[in-house]
């Protein structure tokens, strides 16, 4: 009797898990894949070639790049201080640095960046001494993606500089190696799968991102409709041929992003295991 | 031919004191091993002898130059970790050559100094190849290799055995003696492992509280250990509670629980004095025959026979309230037919009773 039930249960479990396994993989290609069935190729490349399109593929490109090099940049010397070094208050700055933006609502990031650069803003003030004004241009598109995928780049490439061993990095001071030696011959290049991800992460982030853009940068403008913004836009106004171009593009870039990534993760655990 | 001395070394973590005042030199060509459990702050002595972590107060002097404000690669140190930490981006070539690099030696001179130290090694063939394609005995030679090409005064080796198989551990024991010896280069080695303490060092020093509680050759403080924690940490398997019975110059008599040895010492003691007796087994010897009781020899019978490693400890039986260990070969026992229950005789070398004063 014992027996039985313990062969029916464990039975049950395994269809149930094949069960739900099926019916949540049909589902998301359903949702991915009806992207494709609701437009035909030729209006898929009459959307294409429309002006208003190409333009929000170059800003969204040419923002996501901008955004990424800079996230770059600054997010590669945060994460090795976070990663190297002891200082009071270094739980709260991951926490503010990190955690909080990677958790805030869609558009709350918009929102903080437009109060603080509207006119009436701290920094908004300050830059319109200069006759500077971010709001609703092209630097806020950059701005806007560059807040939100911060967190994601510096918890990435923070990961991967504690992942390489300390001794590595002392031995190469007592051969006579000074900190800024020993970051770019084994720190950074032993991290760097770790940062390509991050980066690439940083990137897909940056493409897709629509919340802080809509509200810092508007995205009526050539020079601020990036794609999301467009899809969403054009969905509002009924012009599906458009929004579902622009949504396949989008979704192809992503897929791409994702499979380097993943590429790069099986690359960088066969390294580590090495 | 290098001495270091460290002098009122202290660290502190906050309100925990890892290191204090501790002292301690090590002479010029000497294999001297730092022996300490986990927590009793082996490691922060080494980065701040290294220079990887500043100590709070105290000096490191290398051949009565003080290095304690210097960079690490300012000290002259070869360092060799646990885990051998190879450069995984490079090769083991580019990884012996690296600290010459750094002190932009020409290339002929640095690949002909490379070269030679491959051969040292016997790492021929294996230049071209990444860490991970190495054995771990392999990666422990490009580490020492690495460490040494840069002419150090001294080499610091963290447990450097500890990651490897028995045979190869063995091996590498041999030839890093060897290698001082061949070299005469002062090594400061840490480990927890008191064989291997034994096995290599020319002194010990044993890191307790912070300090090195005591430090001197393997058979000074093996046999002779001064403090009660020493002789509990090098698990000195026979110690006695006794007092002192009669004293005549260095001859004493103590009185344990139910018997009575006699020693020399040269320890301030009085009569009447509470003691603790430390005797090795190896200085007790069994004898199957019955002897008469008489000075330092006993009679008893078998309590229990244990495995120890290749040895068997016999625990005997001297007084009903009395055990003494000794430690005998698995093949003498299977000669003597030892059994539980068994009559026997115990000598013990006088030279060998050890006392440690009660505070």
């Amino acid at each position: 009797m014992g027996k039985f039930y313990s062969k029916a249960v464990n039975k049950t479990f395994e269809v149930a898990n094949y069960f739900f396994s099926f019916v949540l993989i049909a589902f998301m290609f359903l949702i991915i894949g009806s992207l494709f069935f609701t437009t035909t190729p030729s209006a898929f490349f009459q959307q294409m070639s429309s002006h208003v399109v190409l333009i929000s593929i170059a800003v969204t490109f040419g923002s996501s790049f901008i955004a990424s090099l800079i996230v770059f940049i600054f997010s590669v010397p945060a994460a090795y201080v976070l990663s190297r070094k002891n200082f009071p208050g270094k739980r709260l700055l991951e926490t503010v640095v990190v955690d909080l933006p990677l958790s805030f609502p869609p558009g709350v990031d918009g929102l903080i960046l437009l109060l603080l650069l509207s006119k009436t803003g701290i920094l908004g003030k300050l830059l319109g001494q200069f006759g500077i004004s971010i709001p609703y241009t092209f630097a806020a598109v950059v701005l806007a993606k560059l807040f939100v995928s911060i967190p994601f780049m510096v918890s990435f490439v923070r990961e991967a500089f504690d992942r390489v061993d300390r001794n590595i990095e002392n031995v190469a001071r007592t051969l006579g190696a000074s900190p800024f030696q020993v970051f770019y011959k084994l720190t950074f290049p032993l991290s760097i799968w770790g940062v390509l991800k991050g980066l690439i992460m940083a990137l897909s982030k940056s493409l897709g991102e629509i919340g802080a853009t809509l509200i810092l940068a508007g995205g009526l403008t050539s020079s601020t409709g990036t794609m999301s913004v467009l899809i969403y836009f054009a969905t509002q106004k009924g012009e599906m041929d458009k929004a579902v171009a622009l949504a396949i593009i989008l979704e192809f870039l992503t897929f791409i992003l994702l499979t380097i990534i993943k590429l790069l993760f099986k690359e960088s655990t066969h390294k580590i295991r090495a | 031919m290098h001495k270091l001395e460290l002098i009122g070394i202290s660290k502190s973590f906050g309100p925990q004191a890892v290191l204090s005042d501790l002292s301690l030199e090590i002479s010029p060509d000497e294999l001297f091993i730092i022996l300490g459990s986990s927590g009793s702050g082996k490691t922060t002595l080494l980065l701040g002898i290294l220079g990887l972590q500043k100590f709070d107060s105290g000096r490191v002097i290398i051949d009565g130059r003080d290095v304690t404000n210097l960079s690490p690669g300012g000290r002259n140190i070869g360092y060799v970790p646990q885990n051998y930490a190879l450069f995984p981006n490079y090769t083991v070539f580019e990884n012996i050559a690296f600290g010459l690099r750094l002190r932009k030696v020409s290339k002929n001179i640095m690949q002909t100094k490379v070269r030679l130290i491959i051969d040292d090694f016997g790492l021929q063939g294996l230049e071209y190849r990444f860490p991970f394609q190495l054995s771990g005995g392999q990666m422990q030679r490009v580490a020492l290799a690495r460490a040494l090409i840069i002419e150090p005064s001294l080499l610091l080796l963290d447990e450097p055995v500890s990651a490897l198989d028995i045979e190869t551990r063995q091996k590498i024991k041999a030839e890093l003696k060897e290698l001082q010896k061949k070299l005469h280069i002062t090594m400061v080695y840490i480990t927890h492992d008191q064989q291997e303490t034994l096995e290599l060092a020319d002194r010990f020093g044993i890191l307790n509280n912070g300090r090195i509680e005591q430090s001197g050759s393997p058979d000074e403080v093996f046999y002779k250990p001064k403090t009660l924690f020493v002789a509990r940490f090098l698990n000195t398997e026979n110690m006695l509670k006794g007092k002192i019975l009669h004293k005549f110059g260095n001859e004493v008599t103590i009185q344990t629980n139910d018997i009575i040895l006699k020693t020399h010492t040269s320890l301030e003691l009085s009569e009447g004095d509470q003691v603790t007796v430390c005797i090795r087994p190896g200085a007790i010897h069994l004898r199957t025959h019955r002897i008469h009781p008489g000075k330092n020899v006993f009679a008893g019978t078998i309590e229990s026979i244990h495995p120890i490693g290749r040895d068997l400890e016999v625990n005997v039986l001297v007084t009903p309230h009395e055990v003494l260990k000794t430690r005998i070969s698995r093949i003498v026992t299977r000669e003597l037919k030892l059994t539980h229950g068994m009559p026997v005789s115990l000598s013990i070398d006088e030279a060998f009773v050890h006392l440690i004063p009660v505070q």
